[in-house]
């Protein structure tokens, strides 16, 4: 009985790739499609990026501003990532307020309601930055030890370079991602509310002796007062 | 006391982790030479953006949806806070990604090679020690240009080759003798160079300076500058320049995505009824909107319309005085806000 040969790995008899993906060598002649039009969209990216380097991140740099810029302190701080971190943080924040002022604005109950908020959101990034801001300098020299304990353990590395210049930056961004985005919804929300709550408290513990000396100037009747007094306490 | 956790207990707890407390060197080097951390280090040095979406996006989609599950009683509410969750993380990284990237890499082709984009001026500000030539042009004012060789590499002012590489010269070796041998020998050399204790090596005639002071070892011995692979001092002024150029580079990369931040939180924000839709979640009640923004905190998203306090009783809408739940998603996206940095 002859038994047919097993055909030899071929472009058109592909084997799985567990690994995923697709190997060029995969592609067979009919899917040549796929060739040019990778090629052709790295060419497109490529060109692209090249214009933007020419047209937006050179003048850019070059702007007047940007020589201000450098010129300042600023410039040379290290700083600088939890900065624009906070910045950004601080711009949505102020978003969202606005956002929240327009849309609470119907009644009294819903100004009320949305002062608090506001406050909620004002507290929650206050609080965020000021932890992000102190967690980085507490960790500072500790990541200074490990940083040269990187640099020794992949000295040689040609990528070194760039390895050591985001060092920095990414722990700085690991640690305010880590407030903004963990500990303040997390931890410092609840911390808020109850403090938004215990000033609402006081707020309504004013109002209600305030509502009560004026009750007792307009009818200085004792037992009156006394019974306004309770229904009061509980409406608040 | 915090200094005391935070300066010595947390690094040696993260240090023992590394470690794992036995065989630490080993450990430790295999932790620091591994391929991810490396990845994580050239992404943040290039793309700062994403890097930091890719940070939002292992937070958002792992440490609080599984914080919810330990935290929350109600696993239908937690189910809900982490829906939310996990997809303000994949669409806070789905943004810089398309829109930064191209920016970044723009970026990077310009700092590759300066002198091809950048004023002579600027220049300058970055590389302090690089040559800039007066010419006189054919208006007769004088043009600057920044010096290189046939190559089209910058040149520093006495001529050499200017190095952008700032990273120090070490002279390292695991064998102790071999070390000692390697650095008696390159001593010899260079005899204007010492090595340090740590593997640097640093200069006996440019001493390292901080804000223009000169600065002493525990002896009150000066510290000689590191020195670049060509055996260049590495002053201060080119350092602050360095910093100058890593930090122009991140306000690039950051300031456009700061003035485009609340539109890109409007779409997030608008995007997620549509996402908690895909994953069967459609049908979530304003009220378990809102408050599943809150996250971790107990809810009750079954019954919003009839309890309404509760279901914000953990925000600060309970210190108010009971209002009807709001109508439209442009409030329920305005109380998202509680959250915060889920929406970022």
């Amino acid at each position: 009985m002859n038994i047919a040969p097993i055909k030899p790995m071929t472009a058109n008899n592909v084997a799985p790739n567990f690994k995923g993906g697709i190997k060029p060598s995969m592609i067979s002649e009919s899917n040549a499609f796929l060739h040019s039009a990778n090629k052709k969209f790295n060419q497109g990216y490529d060109k692209s990026t090249d214009w933007i380097a020419k047209h937006v991140v050179a003048p850019v740099i070059n702007s007047k501003p940007m020589n201000w810029f450098t010129k300042t302190g600023f410039c040379k701080d290290k700083k600088m990532t939890s900065y624009l971190s906070t910045l950004g943080s601080f711009v949505t924040t102020a978003f969202y307020i606005r956002q929240t002022d327009k849309t609470l604005n119907k009644n009294a109950e819903e100004r009320k309601r949305a002062k608090t908020l506001e406050l909620n959101q004002g507290l929650v990034t206050g609080i965020s930055t000021v932890l992000g801001f102190s967690v980085n300098g507490l960790i500072d020299k500790g990541c200074d030890k490990l940083k040269k304990k990187y640099r020794v353990a992949n000295y040689g590395d040609p990528k070194l370079p760039t390895k050591m210049k985001g060092f920095d930056i990414a722990k700085q961004m690991f640690i305010f991602s880590l407030m903004y985005r963990y500990i303040a919804p997390v931890i410092v929300t609840p911390l808020a509310s109850k403090i938004s709550k215990v000033r609402e408290a006081k707020k309504a513990e004013q109002a209600t002796l305030a509502q009560q000396q004026q009750q007792v100037a307009q009818q200085p009747q004792p037992q009156k007062v006394e019974v306004k007094t309770q229904s009061a306490t509980k409406t608040a | 006391m915090i200094n005391r956790i935070m300066g010595n207990v947390i690094p040696n707890v993260v240090h023992k982790a590394a470690t794992g407390g036995a065989n630490k060197g080993a450990r430790l080097e295999k932790f620091l030479q591994s391929k991810t951390m490396g990845k994580v280090f050239e992404l943040a040095a290039d793309n700062q953006n994403v890097c930091q979406a890719a940070f939002g996006l292992a937070i958002c989609c792992a440490l609080r949806p599984a914080t919810n599950y330990v935290v929350t009683k109600d696993k239908k509410d937690a189910t809900f806070a982490s829906a939310h969750s996990i997809s303000s993380g994949a669409m806070g990284f789905i943004w810089p990604m398309v829109l930064a990237t191209p920016l970044a890499v723009g970026i990077k082709k310009v700092l590759a090679k300066p002198q091809k984009f950048l004023k002579p001026e600027m220049l300058k500000k970055f590389y302090p020690n690089v040559k800039i030539n007066e010419k006189v042009g054919k208006d007769g004012k004088k043009i600057k240009e920044v010096a290189t060789n046939v190559k089209g590499d910058m040149l520093r002012e006495d001529g050499s080759v200017l190095l952008k590489d700032m990273e120090p010269l070490m002279i390292i070796d695991k064998d102790s003798k071999a070390l000692a041998d390697r650095t008696a020998a390159f001593e010899k050399e260079h005899p204007n160079l010492y090595v340090d204790k740590e593997g640097y090596v640093r200069s006996k005639d440019v001493i390292e300076t901080s804000k223009g002071i000169e600065q002493k070892d525990k002896d009150g011995k000066p510290i000689g500058a590191m020195v670049q692979k060509d055996l260049t001092p590495i002053t201060e002024e080119m350092k602050i320049g360095a910093q100058k150029e890593k930090n122009v580079q991140q306000v690039i990369n950051n300031i456009w995505d700061t003035g485009l931040a609340p539109i890109r939180a409007s779409l997030t924000i608008a995007m997620i009824p549509t996402v908690l839709g895909f994953l069967g979640l459609k049908k979530a009640p304003k009220d378990g909107e809102q408050k599943a923004n809150a996250d971790n905190k107990v809810a009750n998203n079954a019954q919003p319309q009839k309890t309404a306090n509760v279901a914000t009783s953990n925000t600060t809408v309970k210190a108010a005085a009971p209002v009807p739940p709001p109508a439209g998603g442009t409030l329920a996206s305005a109380l998202s806000t509680v959250k915060k940095g889920g929406a970022q």
